[in-house]
């Protein structure tokens, strides 16, 4: 599985990356390659690129907030979960949304 | 309705995430001259406002300062709309905001201005014209509708109500600081719900309504978020240090060390780490926030001038041994509790994954 996404929480200082980075660990773990962009305080740190966007099965935002740069995921089945659910169990949420991606096709 | 009140959940909480640099931006360029002019002696830099030298510098770099809070309201407005209706809405949101300094609508303005603009942008999105007319759409129509609708709704048919309810809210406010009962009540409210989800939504409302009286003049609300956000992570700064090493593991007593950082300049997102772990620590939190909150408020916490956060707050606190006192009771009974309930050390390294069924998880696809 390829999966992109994006993180966003209102101060961007802590969530944020925890929610990345236990989702980016969940993925390694999984054998999927997930990349997660921290759209923080700071802006965006590790920006996805339009090429990874491409390659991606779906897009997971984690947030309920507002996230920029949206059209480079236009197309891509996108799903959006509480941040704070990402941070607990990042496996299991990989895991729904690649099924309920699957279920859709 | 859940998931309309959802949205307008995430495009507050994207406001204030804009709002945030602006307003503490603001307070630090206003606090800082202000300082270093009590150092000498002058309250007041005021006074200085027509003189020349060292304090009219201070007193230029103040005002700037006190730019960034006057456009809380427009910041948030116009974000809100953002989050909502993107880029056409902005504008229209900015000029909500501002409308709600003007008319005196307080944030409660500003959010609905901003929620105005944003449907209405993303209404005026559908109208479907042949597309030689599109340009002009997005060009004309489009900012008259926006700017119309807020002209209209928020700046003729709701600004009595509004403003009555900012007057009424403000006054409340002033009267519940104003007796002690009240205060402490109000305080522990705030600090709790500070100590609930730790920089969550529930935290940052409380710090947005500190930070909309703020704006009004009235300190004391800040001043009670204050001391529970710099509190809860120096108890658990507090806690690494008077316990024995053994009861953590290598990485919650390194974090907890680094809360003596969080906790100096009042980010109480320091302690998220520690209510992972073992989420019972969040009533430990609350109770805790609410305890040092009211502690303040019953010391009489004041300040005349914009306070700033985190250990820095001490400067511009009249009653320094209130808010000392508020952030030592919170403190303490973190320090204290948190370990008698929660285990720190190695065992069962994430019990999270476990503890939340498959049901919990809610996807929203789109």
């Amino acid at each position: 599985m390829n999966v992109v996404g994006v993180s966003a929480c209102p101060a961007g200082l802590a969530h944020t990356p925890m929610a990345a980075k236990a989702l980016e660990k969940a993925g390694k773990e999984l054998d999927w390659n997930v990349r997660i962009e921290q759209q923080g305080m700071m802006g965006p740190v590790n920006p996805i690129t339009q090429a990874e966007a491409d390659a991606a099965d779906f897009v997971l935002i984690a947030s309920d907030q507002k996230i920029t740069s949206m059209e480079r995921f236009e197309g891509k089945p996108i799903i959006r979960v509480d941040i704070n659910t990402c941070i607990k169990a990042p496996k299991a949420v990989l895991k729904k949304c690649a099924a309920a991606v699957k279920k859709e096709n | 309705m859940k998931r309309i009140l959802k949205e307008w959940e995430g495009a507050i909480m994207s406001g204030i995430s804009y709002m945030i640099p602006t307003v503490i931006g603001g307070a630090l360029v206003v606090g800082v001259p202000q300082l270093i002019g009590m150092c000498f002696g002058y309250g007041d830099l005021s006074k200085f406002a027509k003189t020349g030298g060292f304090f009219h510098l201070l007193y230029q770099i103040n005002s700037v300062g006190w730019i960034g809070i006057g456009l809380v309201n427009l910041v948030i407005g116009g974000y809100i709309a953002y989050a909502l209706g993107d880029k056409p809405a902005l504008g229209a949101g900015f000029i909500g905001g501002q409308l709600a300094t003007n008319n005196q609508l307080g944030f409660i303005g500003a959010i609905a201005a901003g929620l105005i603009a944003g449907y209405v942008a993303r209404w005026c999105r559908k109208i479907k014209v042949p597309e030689k007319w599109n340009s002009a759409i997005e060009l004309i129509v489009m900012p008259l509708l926006t700017v119309g609708s807020v002209a209209l709704f928020v700046g003729v048919v709701l600004t009595p109500p509004l403003a009555w309810l900012n007057n009424g809210l403000t006054s409340w406010v002033k009267f519940m600081v104003e007796q002690k009962t009240n205060a402490i009540l109000l305080a522990a409210i705030m600090g709790a719900m500070i100590g609930s989800d730790l920089g969550g939504p529930i935290n940052k409302a409380a710090w947005g309504v500190g930070n909309f009286f703020f704006i009004e003049g009235i300190y004391q609300p800040c001043l009670y978020t204050n001391i529970a956000i710099c509190a809860i992570p120096m108890g658990y700064a507090l806690m690494s240090f008077i316990w024995p090493k053994k009861r953590f593991s290598a990485e919650l007593l390194e974090m907890g060390h680094n809360n003596l950082i969080m906790g100096t300049f009042g980010i109480t997102e320091g302690a998220i780490p520690f209510m992972m772990k073992a989420p019972q620590l969040i009533i430990v939190n609350v109770i805790g926030g609410a305890l040092g909150s009211a502690a303040g408020a019953w010391l009489g916490v004041k300040s005349h001038i914009p306070p700033l956060g985190g250990l820095p707050g001490i400067l511009t606190a009249d009653n320094i041994l209130a808010y000392l006192g508020g952030i030592l009771v919170c403190a303490l009974f973190i320090a204290i509790v948190a370990p008698l309930v929660a285990d720190f050390t190695d065992k069962d390294s994430t019990p999270g994954e476990e503890s939340m069924s498959d049901d919990d998880i809610e996807l929203n696809i789109q």
